[in-house]
C-alpha cells in the first residue's frame, strides 16, 4: 500500500535527516517503526504527507507511492485525500476549538451524513469522549486529547492512518487503553496502520512487521515476533538482557540482509 | 439628556461602519495573520465602482447595497491572488508592508481614474429624518445599524457553526493541521479576503451616502482601525462590538470635550484599553494545557 524506497531527505537543502530509507506497509498490516530520539521517524511521516515542504524539507531522492502513485510534490491537502491520515507528534489539536469542532475538522473532507456515522464510531471506540464533545480540547486530559486526537484522523475515513508515538506523555494505563483500540481498529475495521513509537515492547505487541531505524538509516526490519525475538533488540530496545552480553547495533548486521532494494 | 442620547444614536451609526470595515480587518488577520492596512483602500476603490455602476445603470440606491459585496468579493479575491497569494510563506511583516505598499498605489490609481473631485454618492436615498424614540435619524443611519447588526449575526454564525467557518478558525490556529484534514489554506486566504472586502464595501457605500465619494474616503478604513484593536484583532464579532465603542465614543468626545479632539478619540481609547487587556477587549488568550 505504502512504498518508500531509498529515500533521501533534507531539511534547508543541508541536513540530512534521513539517509537511506525504504519501508513498506502493506494492506492490513500494523508496521511499526522503531528508533531513538531524532532517528527521522517523524520525518519519515513529514515526508508522506507532504507537510516537509512547510518545514524547508524536500526528499532528494528515492520515492514515495501510495498505491503505486507518487505522493512526492502532493500538498498535504492533496496527500490525505488518498486516503492517509496522520495523528502527529504531540497530538496537536486544535485547543481553542472544542472537541465536537475538532472531530468536524477531521470529516471536513466528507458528507455530512458520513461524519454523522464518523462520528458515532469514533463515540464508540472512546465513549470517555461522549459528553466532552462541547469542551474545549486544550483543556482536555492528555489521554482525551489523544482519543480526540485520533477519532480525528479516523473521520477523514482514512485507509492508511499513521501515528507518530501516540503514547508519548500519558500514563501507562491510558497508553494501554489507546493501543487496545488501536488492536480493535485493525481487528474489526481492517485498518492499515503505521505507529512510531519509542515504546518498543508496546509497538511490537501491537504490530506485525517493524522497522528500526538509527541516524536515518533502517538498521533491522522483520515480522514483529522476529524482532522481539532478536537478542540485540531485546537488549537495546526491550531492556531486556541475556545472559549479561552487551549488544551494538551493528551486531544485528546479518539481519540487515533483508532490506536490499536496488538504489 | 436629549444631547446626550442624540451623541450615541449617531455614534452608534458610524460605529455600525467601523464595526463592519473592523470585521473585516479582524477576518483577514484571523485566517492569514497579516494587518491589512489597505483596507480603507480596498473600501475606497468598491465604492467608486459601485458609484459608477449605479450612475452607469441609473439603478436605485438599494442596488447599490447588493452591487457592493458583489464588487467586494471580486475585488478582494483578485487582489489576494495577484498581491497576497505569492507572498504566502514569508514573513507576516513581510507581507504587511505590501499591504501598505497596495494602498498608497491603490490611492493614486483611484484619483487617476476618477480625479480628485469629491461627488455625491448616485441616488443617495431619502433624506426625511425619521424620529426613533424622539430622535431624529436618516433613514441612512437607521439602515447601517441594521445592516451591521445582520452581517455581525451573519458573520458571527458562520464562523461558529458552518463548516468553512470552523476551517477558517482551525486554519487560524495550525495551518499545517488544517492542511492535512484536508483544508486548502490558499483558498481560506482568499475568502478571508473576499469576505472583508464584502464588508468593507458595504460599509463604504453607506458612509458615501451619508457624505460623499472622495478621494480621501480611505480615512475612515483608519479610523476603523482601532475598533478591531479595541475588539480584538482575531475577534470578528468583537471587532463588530469595537466598531460601536469607537464611534460612540468619538461622538461623545466630539460633542462634550472638543470636536477637534474626536479624530483621535479612538486611538485615545486603544491606548488605555490596550494596556488594561493587550488582546483587546474580546482577543483570545492561550489555551495551553501540557
Ligand atoms: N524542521 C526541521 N528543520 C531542521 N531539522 C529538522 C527539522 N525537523 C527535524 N529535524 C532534524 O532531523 C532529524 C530527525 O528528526 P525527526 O523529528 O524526524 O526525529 P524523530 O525520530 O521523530 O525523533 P523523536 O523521537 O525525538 O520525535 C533530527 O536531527 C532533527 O534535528
Ligand atoms: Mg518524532
Amino acid at each position: 500500500m505504502l512504498q518508500i524506497r531509498n529515500a533521501r531527505i533534507l531539511y534547508g537543502r543541508a541536513i540530512e535527516a534521513v539517509r537511506d530509507v525504504s519501508l513498506d506497509v502493506a494492506r492490513g498490516r500494523v508496521v511499526a517503526l522503531l528508533g531513538t530520539n531524532g532517528a527521522g521517524k517523524s520525518t519519515i511521516l513529514k515526508a508522506v504527507t507532504g507537510l516537509l515542504a512547510s518545514e524547508d524539507g524536500e526528499v532528494v531522492s528515492g520515492s514515495v507511492t501510495f498505491e503505486g502513485q507518487s505522493l512526492l510534490g502532493q500538498r498535504p491537502d492533496a496527500v490525505m485525500r488518498h486516503g492517509i491520515a496522520l495523528v502527529p507528534e504531540g497530538r496537536r489539536l486544535f485547543t481553542k476549538l472544542t472537541v465536537r469542532d475538532n472531530l468536524v475538522m477531521g470529516g471536513f473532507i466528507r458528507s455530512r451524513g458520513d461524519f454523522s456515522a464518523g462520528l458515532d464510531s469514533v463515540i464508540a471506540l472512546f465513549p470517555a469522549l461522549a459528553n466532552k464533545l462541547d469542551r474545549t480540547a486544550g483543556f482536555l486530559s492528555g489521554g482525551e486529547q489523544q482519543m480526540v486526537a485520533i477519532g480525528r484522523a479516523l473521520l477523514s475515513g482514512p485507509r492508511l492512518l499513521m501515528l507518530d508515538e501516540p503514547s508519548l506523555g500519558l500514563a501507562p494505563l491510558i497508553v494501554e487503553e489507546i493501543f487496545a483500540s488501536l488492536r480493535r481498529l485493525r481487528d474489526e475495521r481492517g485498518l492499515t496502520i503505521l505507529v512510531i513509537e519509542q515504546n518498543a515492547r508496546l509497538a511490537l505487541s501491537l504490530a506485525d512487521d517493524g522497522y528500526i531505524l538509527e541516524n536515518g538509516r533502517i538498521m533491522l526490519d522483520g515480522t514483529a515476533a522476529e524482532l522481539a525475538a532478536n537478542p540485540v533488540i531485546r537488549s537495546l530496545y526491550l531492556g531486556m538482557t541475556d545472559g549479561g552480553t552487551r549488544h551494538n547495533l551493528r551486531d544485528a548486521a546479518p539481519m540487515r540482509q533483508r532490506v536490499r532494494w536496488p538504489a | 439628556m436629549q444631547y446626550f442620547a442624540d451623541l450615541v444614536i449617531s455614534g452608534l451609526a458610524i460605529g455600525a461602519i467601523y464595526g463592519l470595515i473592523g470585521m473585516g480587518y479582524a477576518c483577514i488577520y484571523k485566517a492569514t495573520g497579516v494587518v491589512n492596512f489597505a483596507q480603507g483602500e480596498v473600501m475606497m476603490l468598491i465604492t467608486y465602482v459601485t458609484a459608477s455602476l449605479l450612475t452607469l445603470t441609473t439603478w436605485p440606491f438599494w442596488m447599490g447595497l447588493v452591487l457592493a459585496p458583489a464588487v467586494g468579493i471580486l475585488v478582494g479575491i483578485v487582489v489576494e491572488r495577484v498581491v497576497i497569494r505569492p507572498m504566502i510563506g514569508r514573513p507576516s511583516f513581510a507581507i504587511v508592508m505590501v499591504t501598505i505598499g497596495l494602498a498608497v498605489l491603490m490611492r493614486s490609481l483611484i484619483v487617476l481614474f476618477w480625479g480628485s473631485e469629491p461627488r455625491e454618492f448616485p441616488g443617495r436615498g431619502s433624506e426625511d429624518v425619521i424620529q426613533i424614540l424622539g430622535i431624529g435619524l436618516y433613514p441612512v443611519q437607521v439602515l447601517a445599524f441594521l445592516i451591521f447588526i445582520s452581517a455581525a449575526a451573519a458573520a458571527w454564525a458562520f464562523l461558529r457553526y458552518s463548516r468553512l467557518g470552523i476551517a477558517m478558525r482551525a486554519t487560524a490556529l495550525s495551518e499545517q493541521i488544517a492542511m492535512l484534514m484536508g483544508v486548502d489554506v490558499r483558498r481560506i486566504s482568499g475568502l478571508s479576503w473576499a469576505g472583508a472586502a464584502a464588508l468593507s464595501g458595504l460599509a463604504g457605500v453607506l458612509f458615501a451616502s451619508a457624505a460623499y465619494v472622495g478621494p480621501d474616503l480611505f480615512a475612515v478604513g483608519l479610523k476603523a482601525f482601532p475598533a478591531t484593536i479595541l475588539g480584538g484583532l482575531d475577534a470578528v464579532t468583537g471587532s463588530a462590538f469595537g466598531g460601536l465603542l469607537i464611534g460612540v465614543t468619538e461622538n461623545l468626545v466630539g460633542g462634550y470635550v472638543d470636536s477637534s479632539l474626536k479624530e483621535i478619540a479612538g486611538f485615545v481609547v486603544i491606548i488605555f484599553i490596550l494596556m488594561l487587556r493587550p488582546n483587546g477587549l474580546f482577543g483570545d488568550r492561550d489555551v495551553e494545557r501540557v
